[in-house]
């Protein structure tokens, strides 16, 4: 019995996965927001998770905001057509991106549904989402400060051919014209990887 | 992953965030353990000498430029900031040399020089102080702004708005950032006073309620007049002698109304410039202390 419980432990399923990736960008975009001081403080609460303890934004506006990128972010991962996910902070005064993180993703598109699940200890998984979660709330350490009002947006870039839902739009990538780059961990469930970075105006 | 590249994250507590954020490559190295190579000098030692060497040579019409660059470098290269890359004597170095210079009076980066430097001081607003009496970077909104932070910081609601209005009026460069600012700044007073108002009262008389009151007098209980067990509220007599002890009022954020007098007009509130004033005010001059040298004790001599 426990050899069994062991191994869908183990067992990884491209849902399972779609879902794990979800739910970390669901806490990295939060842990931005709150670092960056994007919404002010008190409107975040604490949870503990991945063994850390993260803020997560009381703001109903914010969370229906957010559930509703990330219910189609998962359906994006499921039929692997993500490339990316963006979250752009932009000053509010002068419409000039400053921050700009990057996740890229790489789908194993040869999974379906149906297809045997992998092998990843989600103990592994965790811990490499942790280490993420962490560098993001590092990154006080050389990003500039953020003086201005400030309020972001989410890009997700996706297959050249798919459909746009009604909700969404297109738009341009937001680069920042002369800009410093810091590629932060990575981590990967075996069918999703997802490569972290962080690009921000150069100081001069 | 390359372990250089991830540096950064071992060492964030010896990093001290800059304004301006900082370069990845410049900070990757200078956290990098220093090889001790025998006899030659590390890379940021041979950079310092250089920067060293270009301000004692250089001759064209722009010498803020050097030490603009000399600046950045060192915050940039001495990544834990305090005395490591003594930061504060460079800035005090280049402000002193060119506090005369009237090409520099409102030039921005110069200014912002000194706002580091005044950030680095115990008493930012004597610097600001200082600028405003030789009108060091009158023209420039950088320069009311940072003023008119540290007040706000201080708690000098008032005098901080004067400067924003001051600046405004003076017509600084860009005027459209001073107005904005100023609107963020009144914003944030505003939102302080309703905020803070209302828990500050219900604080207060909770306060004043459940504490005992210092030699207060009692009312006695009971036929023999026993002193009471609980000691707060209607067992204590009313009536106040000496210095009554009061909570101490939380320090004031914004000022609930303003008294008009007719002889403290605005312009009071900041001096106008009179140039009189010529030597800023450095900490190691402000706050300097009777020390003496240390020397030998058996050669001290008693005096007279």
């Amino acid at each position: 019995m426990a050899g069994v419980l062991q191994a869908a432990k183990n067992s990884i399923t491209l849902k399972g996965s779609a879902e794990i990736v979800s739910e970390f960008f669901s806490y990295g975009i939060n842990s931005i927001l709150y670092q960056r001081g994007i919404y002010p403080p008190e409107t975040f609460s604490r949870v503990q998770k991945y063994g850390l303890t993260l803020l997560v934004t009381t703001d109903n506006e914010l969370k229906t905001y957010l559930n509703n990128v990330l219910m189609q972010l998962k359906d994006w991962l499921l039929d692997k057509t993500v490339e990316k996910l963006v979250v752009v902070v932009t000053s509010i005064d002068t419409q000039e991106v400053l921050e700009r993180w990057q996740f890229d993703i790489e789908c194993d598109k040869t999974m379906t549904e149906d297809s045997k699940p992998r092998e990843k200890p989600l103990k592994e998984i965790n811990d490499e989402i942790k280490a993420v979660i962490r560098q993001i709330t590092a990154s006080v350490t050389f990003l500039p400060l953020l003086e201005e009002n400030c309020s972001f947006d989410l890009l997700i870039y996706t297959d050249k051919d798919l459909q746009v839902p009604e909700t969404w739009e297109e738009s341009g990538p937001h680069f920042i014209a002369k800009s410093e780059e810091v590629r932060l961990r990575s981590f990967s469930t075996s069918i999703h990887k997802v490569d972290a970075m962080v690009c921000y105006k150069n100081a001069d | 992953m390359d372990p250089m590249e991830n540096s950064w994250e071992l060492s964030k507590e010896n990093v001290q965030p800059l304004r301006q954020g900082r370069k990845i490559a410049n900070l990757t190295a200078a956290l990098q353990p220093v090889n001790g190579q025998e006899g030659g000098l590390t890379r940021v030692q041979q950079e310092k000498q250089a920067f060293e060497a270009e301000l004692r040579m250089y001759s064209g019409d722009d010498p803020f430029s050097v030490w603009d660059r000399y600046i950045k470098w060192t915050e940039q290269n001495f990544p834990k900031g305090g005395k490591d890359g003594s930061l504060s004597t460079l800035l005090e170095r280049c402000l002193l040399f060119f506090k005369d210079d009237k090409r520099y009076s409102n030039d921005h980066r110069y200014l912002q020089a000194w706002i580091k430097f005044a950030g680095m001081t115990n008493q930012p607003v004597d610097i600001y102080n200082f600028l405003h009496d030789q009108a060091i970077g009158a023209q420039v909104s950088l320069f009311w702004e940072a003023w008119a932070w540290e007040l706000e910081q201080e708690g000098d609601t008032k005098k901080a708005d004067a400067v924003y209005m001051e600046g405004i009026q003076k017509q600084a460069q860009p005027v459209e950032l001073l107005v904005r600012k100023q609107k963020e700044f009144q914003a944030r007073v505003a939102r302080a006073t309703l905020e803070g108002g209302v828990p500050q009262q219900s604080a207060g008389m909770s306060g004043t309620e459940a504490q005992r009151v210092t030699l207060g007098g009692l009312r006695g209980q009971g036929k023999k007049h026993q002193a009471p067990v609980s000691r707060t509220g209607a067992s204590t007599k009313v009536y106040s002698t000496g210095l009554g002890v009061k909570p101490c009022a939380p320090p004031q954020v914004g000022q609930a109304f303003s008294v008009f007098s007719e002889d403290n007009p605005q312009d009071q509130v900041i001096p106008a410039p009179t140039g009189e004033w010529t030597n800023p005010p450095l900490p190691r001059v402000t706050s300097r202390e009777n020390t003496h040298k240390p020397g030998k004790w058996t050669e001290a001599k008693i005096e007279g």
